[in-house]
């Protein structure tokens, strides 16, 4: 005899009620801006970070931010939930064009002269020292050496996104992504290392 | 040479000094208490979901820091404002109803799921489909492409392949390597290695240069351009002339039948060749019907800064929010000896995803592997 499993239960891990509370509340939010606050409030902080890293300043940070926030709502329409991405991949996704556009109007050439980082000593440990005081500037400073793709993608790990979706983001392969993404950390601790040191 | 072991705890010490970084810096971590209020003050019903599909910038331009500070600057974000019993019974009540919809949804997209797995692809309008008895189908005509307006700058002036070239370009793809200048067979297999060809949606065309400069590097964004308009107003045997072959291969393979005759091939080819490549079935390219007739105005724009190594490609029409920016890196240092005076490959692909977004990858590589 063929039983047929009843459907009313819905058995959902955590990940999966997450991800069908976030859909709600982007459906929700395509019509009432109000309820858009719920998707800010969740991930205002780490965009705020990434924009503050790309522009250094609170201000323009907080400026940036709305942007990426405004550009999302009125782009919601253009999201569609896709099984191997994310809201938040997609939100990055946003945030990085807006972030790119800001980049370039704002190019500056950044010649890693000596003079420019200081390193604050080559005794043994020299990375654990530079990082433990590694400030926004030398962090800004070292992120504007990497290439657009390259940065983006320290951008999105710093900002929490997953490999999978950094990939998704970014239009990468999985390996084509760590692969890029060994190159980007490499170069900064290239950049990083004491002159004549390694990290 | 630092082990990969190395790298790794170096990435994590990175990712952590930077997330210490934030917790210590003023104002490292967190956006003003009042943004949210400022950005909902922007916010309209009418710029979301059921806006104008081309907000203009002003709609989202950034603001201004006078106007950071404002009146609601100290109003309280919304946190509070989501916390009240009253938002909470509403919430919850919303949320029942939302997943009893997912849940529906699911049932329903299993379900049609099953009877529609014959199919496999979903068809825009305005493509064509092939049946499994190798009748092609119309589907609805949806935007004629003698409906949508091309300026002159649209123009494809690409020489268009022949039925035989196409022919034997399915055939042999690598007949259609040399056909551009290619000829080495481990280069391609090389460059595949690195980027993962061929992509099922992506399109690549190797302009093949002796020297890297700055001209070249326009010339690569010329043809990517010209590419562009191909794709808008050329015909396929155009559209194929700027194709990597094995994916023209991929291209009509697939709109074929499993088991197939050279005959069908070159019929396949003959009918469709000819005629507006957006009128055929484009499968490499499903999202073409998609486009909204402005985005026909997109556009690349090379941005060429040779003393720092970089090109930037841009695709977008210029001053519209609708812009997207993507970039590529064509190293411009140390080219000399590394390629050791083998020709130089500007390879662009753009891709053209199912929202509509835009992608262009844009890579160098050699007629031989380095080292």
């Amino acid at each position: 005899m063929h039983v047929t499993k009843p459907h009313h239960q819905l058995q959902m891990s955590e990940p999966e009620l997450r991800i069908v509370d976030e859909e709600m509340l982007i459906e929700h939010a395509r019509h009432d801006p109000d309820a858009f606050a719920v998707i800010y409030e969740r991930y205002a902080d780490p965009v705020y970070r990434m924009c503050l890293r790309a522009a250094g300043d609170p201000d323009v940070a907080d400026d940036l931010t709305a942007t990426v926030f405004l550009k999302a709502f009125e782009r919601l329409d253009n999201y569609h939930p896709r099984p191997d991405s994310t809201f938040r991949a997609w939100l990055f996704a946003v945030a990085r064009n807006a972030l790119l556009d800001y980049w370039r109007r704002n190019r500056r050439v950044i010649s890693w002269g000596e003079e420019e980082i200081v390193i604050v000593d080559q005794a043994p440990g020299p990375e654990e020292i530079a990082l433990s005081r590694i400030s926004l500037a030398e962090v800004r400073t070292v992120l504007a050496t990497l290439n657009n793709r390259h940065r983006s993608i320290v951008e999105f790990r710093l900002s929490g996104l997953t490999t999978q979706e950094i990939a998704s983001a970014l239009d990468m392969s999985i390996p084509a992504l760590k692969s890029a993404q060994t190159r980007a950390y490499a170069s900064i601790r290239k950049h990083l290392a004491p002159k004549g040191a390694t990290l | 040479m630092s082990s990969p072991h190395a790298d790794d705890v170096f990435t994590i010490r990175f990712d952590d000094a930077v997330e210490s970084m934030h917790q210590h810096s003023y104002r490292g971590s967190k956006p003003t208490a009042g943004l949210w209020n400022d950005i909902r003050s922007q916010m309209h019903p009418e710029n979301g979901a059921t806006a104008a599909p081309n907000p203009t910038p002003e709609h989202v331009a950034p603001r201004r820091r006078s106007s950071m500070i404002s009146p609601q600057a100290n109003v309280a974000g919304p946190r509070s404002g989501f916390r009240t019993p009253r938002r909470n019974a509403s919430a919850w009540i919303t949320l029942a109803l939302v997943v009893m919809l997912v849940a529906s949804g699911l049932y329903l997209n299993h379900a049609l799921q099953r009877d529609t797995s014959d199919q496999q692809i979903a068809w825009a309008p305005g493509t064509t489909i092939s049946n499994p008895n190798d009748e092609i189908m119309v589907a609805s005509p949806g935007a004629s492409p003698s409906a949508i307006e091309y300026g002159p700058e649209f123009a494809c002036t690409v020489e268009p392949l022949t039925a035989d070239e196409v022919f034997e370009t399915v055939l042999n793809p690598d007949n259609g390597m040399r056909r551009l200048g290619w000829e080495s067979t481990s280069s391609r297999k090389y460059a595949e290695s690195l980027h993962a060809w061929p992509h099922p949606l992506e399109k690549t065309r190797m302009v093949p240069v002796t020297a890297v400069e700055a001209t070249t590097i326009q010339e690569a964004v010329d043809t990517a351009d010209m590419f562009w308009n191909c794709l808008m107003t050329g015909t396929a045997y155009q559209v194929w002339a700027l194709t990597y072959p094995e994916l023209i291969q991929a291209e009509i393979i697939t709109n074929l039948p499993v088991v197939r005759t050279e005959d069908d091939i070159r019929a396949y080819i003959e009918k469709w060749g000819p005629q507006y490549y957006r009128a055929g079935p484009a499968r490499i390219w499903p999202d073409l019907s998609n486009l909204e007739p402005a985005t026909i105005a997109l556009r690349f724009e090379g941005v060429i800064v040779p003393s720092e190594g970089v090109s930037e490609i841009l695709v977008g029409l210029n001053n519209s929010e609708k812009r997207e920016v993507f970039e590529t890196i064509i190293p411009l240092s140390n080219v000399t000896s590394v390629t050791d005076g083998q020709p130089i490959y500007v390879e662009i692909s753009l891709t053209i995803h199912p929202n509509g977004s835009w992608t262009v990858i844009g890579n160098e590589w050699y007629g031989a592997p380095p080292g």
